[in-house]
């Protein structure tokens, strides 16, 4: 038993390789150049999470939860702003999900991005609602606030506006962000792609 | 690098300064605690009597309190949301037409949301202003950080304003080619990839590079590792820190038996 524990931390640890750890900050960078984006073509999308996929794509499962969580850590760092970290989890679990997706080569075919991109969302939302609920009473300071003030002027049930309000918002954004990570691996040379381990996974 | 990156670090020549980051993070943990379990909101507001001393000797007090301009928006819609909509509403304050109700619950909660919020943020603010995050990781680093995770906070700090650019630079390129950024909604998801493509390629060649180098310089080596900047522990910390922990405990054991 003991042994079968040490060589989980074994692999755990094989998968921080020097590589895994210089994309991690790289990823976060993405993550939040992501907005910058959607406001240049005037979407009312976040983006916020392509980085995170990204590393999922090219370094699996846990590299993608660390660096997503870290996302978070930083930002409170940067902006002092401690109530980012607790929602840090969000992010955790779409890195473990996506990277999980890779683990198993679902990627491989095209339609399965549109199916990841759903749970994602799905465990996005359940995961946010919860988390702003505990920590912030329900808001979590961006503009899905409003459409959840929509929903519950409409009568919907609290739970049902919370985690409703943002299915809707979150969707598009989570499909877009596994879809763009995807068809860029996809188009990477052959010269980069080697030199992380989980891109065969999806190429 | 004396550069902090991308933080809102002031540099000033206070007491609190110079004060060890991790006392600093201790008064900040301390009130992340406490506001998450003292009894009710009033308590809670208590707390900024603390802060504003405290940012007048740090020499920040107007930029302290600056996260309420950011704030209250939030808040405004967290007091709608709550007071009409809380889910274990039992006490009603008052019947408005068209069949909505302001419950007296949902408003109480909403208040003990929004001092927790605001508490935190200002505390959290006031720590990001007067703490260089190198000092914050080299000090954490010394209690067993692993040097790895402190790598990548730094880096990420310095990078960000970097991929700012470069990202700007891309889409500017781009729109040179004549890439569609108006227009209609599918034209413009379609500009997606031309725009994200290239910051994934430089990022990639980045990645392998900068590893590279890193590993040229001994990275992953074990041993002692050391740092260009380094905070000691000094008395005037330990006194500040067997203060915090005390005054902690003890407001909270007010707030629950008064």
């Amino acid at each position: 038993m003991a042994k079968k524990k040490s060589s989980f931390w074994d692999k755990l640890k094989n998968e921080f390789t020097t590589t895994a750890l210089v994309l991690i900050p790289i990823g976060i960078a993405i993550n939040q150049v992501g907005r910058l984006i959607s406001t240049a073509l005037s979407l009312p999308i976040f983006l916020d999470t392509i980085g995170t996929v990204f590393m999922a794509m090219l370094s699996g499962p846990w590299v993608a939860a660390i660096g997503g969580f870290l996302t978070n850590v930083v930002t409170a760092i940067a902006y002092g702003r401690p109530t980012s970290v607790f929602f840090g989890t969000v992010q955790l679990a779409i890195g473990l999900i996506a990277g999980f997706a890779v683990y198993k080569t679902w990627l491989k075919k095209g339609i399965n991005v549109l199916w990841t991109g759903i749970v994602i969302a799905l465990m996005a939302a359940l995961v946010s609602s919860f988390i702003s609920t505990i920590v912030a009473g329900g808001v979590s300071g961006s503009g899905v606030d409003l459409v959840v003030g929509i929903f519950l002027a409409a009568g919907q049930k609290y739970w049902t506006s919370m985690i409703g309000a943002r299915l809707i918002t979150e969707s598009i954004d989570k499909i877009l962000a596994v879809f763009i990570p995807w068809i860029s691996v996809k188009r990477l040379p052959e010269k980069y792609a080697r030199m992380f381990k989980y891109t065969s996974k999806v190429r | 690098m004396a550069n902090a990156g991308l933080t809102s670090y002031i540099e000033k020549n206070s007491y609190f300064h110079k004060v060890n980051p991790l006392t600093k993070l201790l008064i900040l943990i301390c009130v992340i605690i406490l506001s998450f379990t003292l009894k009710n909101f009033i308590y809670i507001l208590a707390l900024l009597v603390i802060i504003i001393p405290i940012a007048i000797k740090s020499k920040v007090l107007s930029m302290t309190f600056s996260p309420i301009f950011k704030l209250y928006f939030m808040f405004i819609l967290l007091f709608f949301i709550q007071g009409f909509f809380h889910p274990y509403a039992t006490e009603k304050l008052i019947d408005l037409p068209f069949g909505f109700t302001l419950w007296k619950d949902g408003l109480l909660y909403a208040a003990y949301i929004a001092a927790r919020i605001f508490v935190m943020m200002v505390f959290g603010y006031w720590f990001v202003l007067t703490t260089h995050p190198g000092d914050l990781v080299s000090s954490l680093s010394r209690i067993g950080l692993p040097h790895a995770l402190g790598y990548i906070i730094l880096t990420t700090l310095q990078i960000i304003p970097r991929f700012r650019t470069q990202m700007q630079t891309i889409i500017d390129a781009q729109r040179s080619r004549g890439l569609e950024t108006q227009g209609n909604l599918i034209q413009r998801l379609k500009s997606f990839v031309p725009l994200l493509g290239p910051l994934f390629m430089g990022s990639v060649q980045q990645a392998v590079e900068k590893s590279m180098a890193l590993e040229a310089r001994a990275f992953s080596a074990k041993g002692e590792k050391t740092s260009y900047r380094q905070a000691t522990i000094k008395t005037k910390d330990k006194v500040i820190m067997v203060i915090t922990v005390l005054f902690s405990i003890s407001w909270e054991v007010l707030s629950w038996t008064l």
